[in-house]
C-alpha cells in the first residue's frame, strides 16, 4: 500500500453557473453539501488524494467560476491540466449545451492525454420529481460516447456517484511512470481525434 | 433638492408614488448583515415596496440597459431605467450633465404616518455607464456621487474598463446577463450597503487593525519577503500582498519597497487612472503591464501604495466572496482601477488558519493519502480569521502565491502574530451589535483614557468619533457604545458625519475625481435641524482648539506625535489648504469637525455638552489619538 507511486494531477471543473461544479468539488473534498452554495469567484483550488489500485493520486482541482465573465480566463485553469470534468445541470438544456461548448474548447487545446468526464449533477432531484428532468441520461451518454468522454450523473446532495465520478478519473489516468503503463489515455486521445469533426452537431 | 441644471421637466417618470403606509423600514433581520435577499430580487419598479425604498442605487448603460439595482429584479426595472436614462440624454444633449434632480413625490402619505422625504436623484456619467442614486435619506448629492464614484470603481473592479468598451462599440450589448449575473452582482450589493455603514467608503478610506507598531512591522515585513523573495517582486508582477480580518485590514505591503513611501507626506492625491472620460481607445491586455506601469501613474502618494479606493473594492471583494472563505485556496482575476483600470491582476486568496480553529498547521497540500473523504471540515467558516491576499499582474504567479503564502503563514505562525491578531479580533468584536457596522478600532470606554474622553456612559461626554488621516488613506472610529445602540441612532450619526464630511472646506483631496463640483455646497441639505456654525474666527474658543492640536500656519504642520516616517511635510499645500471647524447640536448630540493639515476629526458627543467643554474634550482626544497614532493606523 505504502509503495505505490503518487502521482499528482491537475483536475479542472468546468460547466455552467448554478451546475453545481463548487458542490460535487465540495462533496468530493469536504464531505459536505450546502444548499445555497454561494457563486464561485475566479476559481478555488484544492487538493484531494485518491487511492486507486495502482497508484495514489493527488488531485490538484480547480473549481473555476461558471459566469461567462470569467471565460477568457479560463485557459489560465484548464491548461496543462491531467483531467477535466464538465459539468452540468440535468434540469437545465442551455447548461448541457454549455457543457458542450466546453467540451469543443478543450478538444481544440489538442492535449491528447486529457481526460474528460462530463457529469450531469443534480441527479437527485430527477429521481424524486421526474418531470424536472430536462436532459436525458441517454442523450448525455450518446454524447459522451461520441466525443470519448466518459460520464455519470451525479449528486452533490446525496453523494452518488460523486466519489465514483473522481476514482475513475483516477484510474484512467494515464500512468506516467514505467512501472505502471496504462493505455487508457492512448486509446481516448484516438478517439478524440477522430470524432472532433461530429463536435458540431448542435 | 439642488437641482442645478437638472430638469425637473422630465418628470414623465411616472414614479411618482404615493407610497402607501410608508413608515415601516425594511423588516428587521438579525444579524445585521447584508444578505443576497436583501437585494429584493423579486420586486418590480411598481411594486409599492420598491418605491419605497431609500437608498436605490442603480448602474445602466446610457442605452438604458440595466446592469444592475441595489433593488429589485434588474429585468423588471426597464420602465424605470428606460425614464432614467431618458433624463440622463436629455439632459446631455444641451451639452449640460445631470448632477441631481429633486425628486417627486409626496412627503405625507395618506396613511398619515411620519412624512417623509422624497426621493431625489443623483447621477453620475462614466463613459457609457450611468450611475445613479434615488434617495430619500437626505445624503446630498455630493455624497452620493463619491458614492456612486466607488461603486462605478467596484464595477471596474469586477470587470475592468472593458465593460465600458463592450458598451461603447454596441449598445445592445447584455452587460448584464454576459458579466454580471451568477452572484456576482452581490458585491455591488455589499458594497452599497457597507457605504452606510462604513464612513471610509465616502471619506476614501479603509479601517486599520489596531496592532502594536512592531508587530505590524513584522507583518509587512513577512508580507513583502512573500512578494519579494517568492513571488519574484514587481519585476515578475507582483504587485502587494494584504491582510485583513473581516472588518478591519491588519497589514499591506506594495512589492515595491517605494511605493506608498510619500504617504505621510502631504501630498496631494493622484488623478486617478480610470476616472478619465471613457477614452475607449485603450487595448485591453489581459494583464497590467510590469511594475514600470507604477511610476507612470504617480501612485505613490498612499500608503503603500495602493489608493484607498482600491482597498476598499480589493477588501469588499474578497470579504464578501463567500467563496474565498470556504476554500482553501482561490485564484481570481481582480482589477485595482486606480493602479490599471483596462487589465486583471490576479489575486491569490487564503484565509489563513488560527491555532484555535485547528492545530493542523502546515500548508494543505502536504497531507498524504489517508485523508479520508470527509475529514477536516472547519468551524472556521463564519466567522474571524486571517485573510491573505496577495495580488500580481501575472496570470500564471499562482503556484509562486501559495508557496509565498506557506512562507507568509510560517513566518507569522513562528512569531505568534496569526493568533495575535485574531485575539484582537476577538476582542474588538463588539458585544452587543453583531452583523455589518462601522469597523470599530477601539472601545471607549475601555481603551480611551479618562483624560482623553474615554470612559462609560455617565463619565464622559463622549459619544463617538471618527479620525481620519487622508494622506494614509486610513480611519480610526471606536467601536458604537451606549447609548449609541440602536442602528437608528448610529446611522443618522453616519449620516450626520457624512454630511459634515462633505460640507467642510479641506485642501484634501485636491482634486475630487467623482466630482466636479466645488467642494463648497453649503448646507447641503435640508436636514440640518441644528444650528451649524463657522467658529473659526480668533478669540473663540477654538483658538484654543487649534493652539492644542499644535497647527501652525508653517511648513511643519501638524507635526505633533510621530510615528510616520515621511519626515518632511511638504508646505506647498499650506496655502492651499482651509481649515475649518463645523460646531453643530442637534437632538442627539454635539458634533464637532474639524480638518486640519493632515488629518480630520468628527467627535459626537453628548447633546448637553457645553462649547467649551466639547472643545476640551475633542482636543484631549486629538492629542490622544495623535500620540497612539503609531499603533491605531498603519504608518510602517
Amino acid at each position: 500500500m505504502s509503495t505505490l507511486p503518487v502521482m499528482q494531477a491537475k483536475l479542472v471543473l468546468l460547466g455552467d453557473m448554478g451546475a453545481g461544479k463548487s458542490s460535487l468539488v465540495l462533496r468530493f473534498v469536504k464531505g459536505q453539501f450546502f444548499e445555497y452554495q454561494e457563486s464561485t469567484i475566479g476559481a478555488a483550488f484544492l487538493t484531494q488524494t485518491v487511492s486507486v489500485s495502482d497508484a495514489t493520486v493527488k488531485f490538484e482541482i480547480w473549481d473555476t467560476a461558471g459566469q461567462e465573465r470569467y471565460h477568457s480566463l479560463a485557459p489560465m485553469y484548464y491548461r496543462g491540466a491531467a483531467a477535466a470534468i464538465i459539468v452540468y445541470d440535468i434540469q437545465s438544456p442551455s447548461s448541457f449545451e454549455r457543457a458542450k461548448s466546453w467540451v469543443r474548447e478543450l478538444q481544440r487545446q489538442g492535449n491528447a492525454n486529457l481526460v474528460m468526464a462530463l457529469a450531469g449533477n443534480k441527479a437527485d432531484i430527477a429521481e424524486k420529481e421526474p418531470e424536472k428532468r430536462k436532459v436525458d441520461a441517454d442523450e448525455a451518454q450518446a454524447y459522451a460516447d461520441e466525443n470519448g468522454l466518459f460520464f455519470m450523473e451525479t449528486s452533490a446532495r446525496t453523494a452518488a456517484n460523486v466519489n465514483d465520478l473522481f476514482y475513475e478519473i483516477a484510474r484512467k489516468l494515464p500512468r506516467a511512470e514505467p512501472p505502471t503503463p496504462a493505455a487508457a489515455g492512448v486509446t481516448l486521445s484516438a478517439q478524440r481525434q477522430s470524432q472532433r469533426p461530429k463536435s458540431q452537431c448542435c | 433638492m439642488t437641482g442645478r441644471d437638472g430638469s425637473a421637466g422630465a418628470d414623465g417618470a411616472s414614479t411618482s408614488n404615493d407610497g402607501a403606509s410608508a413608515s415601516s423600514s425594511p423588516p428587521r433581520k438579525h444579524p445585521w448583515r447584508w444578505h443576497p435577499s436583501r437585494a429584493r430580487h423579486h420586486e418590480s419598479d411598481s411594486h409599492p415596496t420598491w418605491l419605497r425604498r431609500r437608498r436605490h442605487m442603480f448602474i445602466v448603460s446610457d442605452a438604458g440597459k440595466p446592469l444592475w439595482s441595489r433593488y429589485g429584479g434588474e429585468d423588471s426595472l426597464a420602465g424605470f431605467t428606460a425614464a432614467l436614462s431618458a433624463i440622463v440624454a436629455f439632459v446631455g444633449d444641451d451639452g449640460d450633465a445631470l448632477r441631481s434632480v429633486g425628486w417627486l413625490g409626496s412627503t405625507a402619505d395618506a396613511s398619515g404616518a411620519r412624512p417623509r422625504r422624497p426621493h431625489e436623484l443623483t447621477v453620475l456619467r462614466r463613459g457609457p455607464i450611468v450611475l445613479a442614486a434615488m434617495t430619500s435619506t437626505g445624503e446630498s448629492p455630493a455624497a452620493l456621487r463619491r458614492q456612486l464614484h466607488l461603486l462605478h470603481a467596484q464595477l471596474i473592479a469586477l470587470l475592468t474598463r472593458a465593460v465600458e468598451r463592450a458598451l461603447t462599440r454596441s449598445s445592445k450589448f447584455d452587460a448584464r446577463g454576459r458579466l454580471l449575473g451568477g452572484g456576482t452582482d452581490a458585491l455591488l450589493g455589499t458594497l452599497a450597503h457597507r457605504m452606510t455603514w462604513d464612513p471610509g467608503c465616502w471619506m476614501r478610506a479603509w479601517a486599520p487593525l489596531p496592532l502594536p507598531p512592531q508587530w505590524r512591522e513584522k507583518c509587512v515585513r513577512a508580507l513583502r519577503d512573500g512578494l519579494v523573495r517568492v513571488m519574484g517582486g514587481a519585476g515578475a508582477g507582483a504587485l502587494v500582498g494584504v491582510l485583513l480580518t473581516d472588518r478591519h485590514v491588519a497589514a499591506i505591503a506594495n512589492a515595491d519597497p517605494r511605493a506608498g513611501r510619500s504617504a505621510t507626506v502631504t501630498a496631494s492625491s493622484t488623478p486617478s487612472s480610470y476616472s478619465s472620460p471613457a477614452g475607449g481607445d485603450r487595448r485591453a491586455i489581459g494583464t497590467a503591464g510590469g511594475g514600470g506601469a507604477r511610476a507612470s501613474r504617480g501612485r505613490a502618494s498612499y500608503y503603500a501604495g495602493m489608493d484607498p479606493d482600491d482597498v476598499i473594492t480589493l477588501c469588499n471583494t474578497v470579504r464578501s466572496g463567500a467563496s474565498f472563505r470556504s476554500n482553501e485556496e482561490s485564484f481570481a482575476p481582480v482589477c485595482l482601477p486606480n493602479y490599471d483600470a483596462d487589465g486583471f491582476a490576479f489575486a491569490y486568496v487564503a484565509y489563513l488558519r488560527t491555532s484555535d480553529g485547528e492545530v493542523g498547521g502546515s500548508s494543505p497540500e502536504d497531507e498524504p493519502g489517508g485523508r479520508g473523504i470527509d475529514s477536516r471540515d472547519e468551524s472556521s467558516n463564519e466567522e474571524g480569521g486571517v485573510c491573505l491576499v496577495l495580488v500580481s499582474t501575472s496570470r500564471d504567479s499562482f503556484p509562486a502565491a501559495a508557496e509565498a503564502r506557506a512562507r507568509v503563514e510560517e513566518t507569522l505562525r513562528r512569531e505568534g502574530l496569526l493568533d495575535r491578531i485574531a485575539a484582537r479580533v476577538r476582542s474588538r468584536s463588539p458585544s452587543f451589535d453583531v452583523g455589518d457596522s462601522i469597523p470599530g478600532s477601539i472601545a471607549i470606554p475601555r481603551d480611551v483614557p479618562a483624560a482623553a474622553g474615554g470612559g462609560g456612559v455617565a463619565g464622559t461626554p463622549l459619544l463617538h468619533f471618527v479620525y481620519l488621516r487622508p494622506p494614509l488613506g486610513q480611519y480610526v472610529a471606536p467601536d458604537w457604545s451606549p447609548p449609541l445602540h440602536g442602528r437608528r441612532e448610529q446611522k443618522r450619526l453616519l449620516r450626520t458625519y457624512q454630511r459634515v464630511f462633505h460640507s467642510m472646506n479641506r485642501w484634501w483631496p485636491s482634486r475630487r475625481e467623482w466630482d466636479d463640483d466645488p467642494f463648497v455646497s453649503k448646507n447641503t441639505s435640508g436636514e440640518s435641524r441644528g444650528k451649524s456654525g463657522d467658529a473659526a474666527e480668533a478669540g473663540s474658543p477654538l483658538a484654543a482648539f487649534f493652539g492644542g492640536l499644535r497647527i501652525s500656519s508653517g511648513g511643519g504642520g501638524g507635526g505633533g506625535a510621530g510615528g510616520e516616517d515621511g519626515g518632511s511635510v511638504a508646505g506647498a499645500d499650506d496655502d492651499v489648504r482651509d481649515r475649518r471647524v463645523h460646531y453643530e447640536v442637534c437632538d442627539d448630540h454635539v458634533l464637532l469637525g474639524c480638518v486640519g493639515s493632515d488629518f480630520e476629526l468628527y467627535v459626537a458627543l453628548d447633546p448637553l455638552t457645553r462649547r467649551s467643554a466639547a472643545v476640551a474634550v475633542c482636543n484631549r482626544l486629538c492629542a490622544w489619538l495623535r500620540a497612539e497614532e503609531a499603533g491605531l493606523f498603519a504608518v510602517c
